[in-house]
């Protein structure tokens, strides 16, 4: 702790100092460099040209130019960069105690048995162990069973499990690194949370239901875990039973090659590449010994305290507005603090923006957020895909305040129209992205904010104009502007190629509507 | 009958063409000699009038954003609070060297720019009762396509025509800079 302290105040030190001029503390340390190897040429010669006197006089002073010179170099070191002295990725999470170097070294060790390992072509573990680990975005986390590094990571050749609705979703997006230690040493395990269809499907609102499937490092099968609602209901392990056991069970999981078809949400053509078949004994499980598998993805509540805590995390200062949303994710803490961020933002910044957070939540209209940095294509940066109920991002960059507001609109979008808007993915697509597009420039038009505006004419600056009665009120219904609307629409479609799908000329606004409509917004 | 169901399919072609058309009202011509059409949308009478530049060319060009321009990409145009006020200090600056009263009004102003944020033209949303003159108006044209250039990363607009982008500028908060 002492340690610490003084470590941090050198740093306060050293910043001020820096930001006094980084050049005069480097002008300091040349001097006193230039001095003291005077002094040791002084030291070496002092038996033929110095008198004793002179000798005890260099003497002294090189002691306290080595004094000053240790002093300055250790200032300069903790002055090199606050960070280095900090794990990558974990600069902001108090107190963790994991060295970066050790987790990295005896990882690096432990996939030297991957050489031995006799694999394949036809097993996963060919593709799942090579795997690209990010260790500059690794971050610890509190669980009830001590604390726990997570390293997001993608195969260098990436791999799909086939999910819901006959969606892919790719094998680095669904699985977690999690390290945890081990007396001096760390344990590795990957986590892949293979979803429950059957379940999911029947009750959208009700919390994640699927199996943990958790391997080392090697890709060798350790255990399952079982979640149904959001909490843990049984372990499996191929161990035999030495207590009352629920059964014998066993899933099947498949692995497909995938090409991404842009603006659709979905990765297609698949092609089947691997099984593998999980069989374990199924044990009930143990009430607080969830070894941190739910408290890894932030989305799942836990009954038995294993949930995602907010209490003591530092990327909370605000409301945690988004765990009221999320269903499922594999966001970074600061990525999700990131998009919590901008919710808030958004809270201060419109009525409107509050309304629809306010729609999303009545309607319970919780989805799954997935990083993933192996969306290809530039226009699938990211976006929501009704069809899986999944919002994707490319990379914490696209987390930006617009982003994150059209994408939970559409998420709106598809809780709001009846049937959702899987049935627009085609025709209709076009009026789904022109509502987005016209609900910002609304706003931004009432709000006072800069706008790239959707169509750059005269004439659709002022039908905005027109339909917010000179930038007052919010239009409620769709008479003031059905007159010109489909004119929009239709360059909406011209001017905006990346826009896959047709115009539908019965869908008409109505998820903005309802959004101005409950909203407190003049109108 | 016949006349009828003419007068009748008039009625609908003239409601059918007027519905929110651009109605050029008049031209307006600034002592610099700097003309400019003044619009407004037929459908709103007494909503804002547009007044353009007649020399504007981009105006009703319908350009297109191509597909590999980011999402990102109108966030990185600066129009942060620092950009704003060096924007309204030029324009004050403008106004105090012509020895004029800056009026008490808000304009929207649509820019039109190049990818390196040089202005190319403008046009300006003004109330119907503005007491905003066709001078002012061009004395802020002229400031801002001479002296301003707007801060923006042109890497990502790349293969745009033009970038746009509108913005209000409240003249008041101009004058008591």
């Amino acid at each position: 702790m002492l340690l610490i302290q003084l470590r941090l105040s050198i740093s306060v030190i050293c910043l001020t100092i820096l930001k006094i001029g980084r050049k005069y503390v480097l002008r300091i340390n040349s001097f006193f460099f230039v001095k003291y190897q005077f002094a040791i040429i002084a030291i070496i010669f002092r038996k033929k040209y110095l008198s004793v006197k002179h000798e005890l006089f260099m003497r002294q002073r090189f002691y306290i130019s080595m004094l000053v010179a240790v002093l300055l170099l250790g200032l300069l070191y903790a002055c090199k960069n606050p960070s280095d002295h900090l794990l990558n990725g974990l600069t902001n999470v108090p107190g963790n105690g994991f060295d970066l170097n050790n987790v990295k070294n005896d990882y690096a060790k432990a996939m030297t048995m991957v050489s031995v390992l006799k694999v394949t072509g036809k097993d996963k573990r060919d593709k799942t162990n090579k795997r690209k680990l990010r260790w500059n975005e690794a971050y610890t986390i509190e669980t009830p069973n001590g604390q726990k590094m997570i390293v997001p990571f993608s195969l260098e050749e990436e791999i799909f499990i086939l999910g819901r609705n006959r969606i892919y979703d790719s094998y680095g997006a669904s699985s977690f690194f999690i390290v945890s230690k081990n007396g001096t040493g760390h344990d590795f395990e990957i986590a892949t949370y293979v979803e429950d269809e059957e379940k999911s499907m029947a009750d959208p609102s009700a919390k994640w239901s699927g199996q943990v499937i958790v391997e080392d490092e090697l890709g060798n099968f350790v255990k399952a875990v079982g979640i149904e609602n959001g909490a843990i209901v049984s372990e499996g392990s191929i161990q035999g039973p030495n207590g009352r056991t629920l059964g014998y069970d066993c899933r099947l999981v498949e692995y497909f090659s995938c090409a991404y078809i842009p603006d659709i949400g979905y990765y297609a053509p698949c092609q089947y590449m691997y099984s593998t078949l999980f069989c374990y004994y199924v044990m009930p499980a143990s009430i607080g010994n969830s070894n941190g598998y739910l408290t890894v993805v932030g989305g799942i509540q836990s009954s038995s305290g294993g949930g995602a805590s907010t209490d003591n995390n530092p990327y909370y200062p605000l409301p945690d507005r988004l765990s009221n949303l999320v269903r499922f994710n594999n966001l970074t803490a600061s990525m999700l603090a990131q998009i919590n961020a901008q919710w808030d933002l958004m809270f201060e910044k419109s009525c409107a923006l509050r309304a629809l957070y306010v729609g999303l939540t009545s309607r319970n209209a919780k989805l799954d957020i997935r990083y993933d940095p192996n969306l290809s294509p530039s226009l699938a940066d990211a976006f929501y895909d009704p069809v899986g109920n999944k919002m994707y991002f490319k990379s914490q960059s696209f987390m930006t305040e617009d982003i994150v507001m059209e994408e939970f609109f559409h998420k709106f979008q598809n809780a709001y129209y009846s049937g959702g808007t899987t049935q627009y993915t085609t025709n209709g697509h076009v009026n789904i992205e022109f509502e987005v597009a016209l609900f910002q420039d609304i706003m931004a038009y009432i709000h006072g904010w800069p706008d790239m505006p959707t169509i750059p004419t005269d004439e659709y600056s002022l039908w905005i104009d027109e339909i917010t009665q000179g930038g007052t009120k919010f239009p409620t219904t769709f008479g003031p502007i059905s007159a010109e609307y489909f004119n929009y629409l239709g360059l909406y479609d011209t001017t905006h190629p990346n826009v896959a799908g047709t115009t539908s000329q019965s869908l008409t606004p109505g998820a903005m509507f309802e959004i101005f409509n409950s909203s407190s917004c003049p109108k | 009958m016949k006349k009828i169901l003419i007068f009748i399919i008039c009625m609908f072609a003239q409601h059918a063409f007027c519905q929110g058309k651009l109605k050029k009202l008049e031209e307006k011509v600034s002592s610099d000699g700097v003309s400019y059409k003044v619009s407004q949308l037929s459908s709103n009478p007494s909503g804002r009038k547009m007044y353009s530049n007649t020399s504007n060319k981009l105006d009703n060009d319908l350009a297109v954003i191509p597909e590999d321009v980011s999402r990102n990409a109108f966030s990185t145009i600066d129009m942060g609070k620092d950009e704003s006020k060096r924007r309204d200090g030029l324009i004050k600056k403008s106004f105090e060297l012509k020895s004029r009263p800056i009026p008490d009004d808000t304009v929207i102003v649509n820019y039109k720019m190049t990818r390196q944020g040089k202005i190319l033209e403008l046009n300006f949303l003004i109330k119907s009762n503005s007491k905003i003159s066709v001078d002012d108006i061009a004395l802020i044209e002229k400031t801002l396509k001479n002296d301003y250039i707007i801060k923006l990363d042109s890497k990502q607009f790349k293969g745009m025509k033009y970038i746009w982008y509108s913005a209000p500028l409240a003249l008041s908060g101009v004058k008591n800079l």
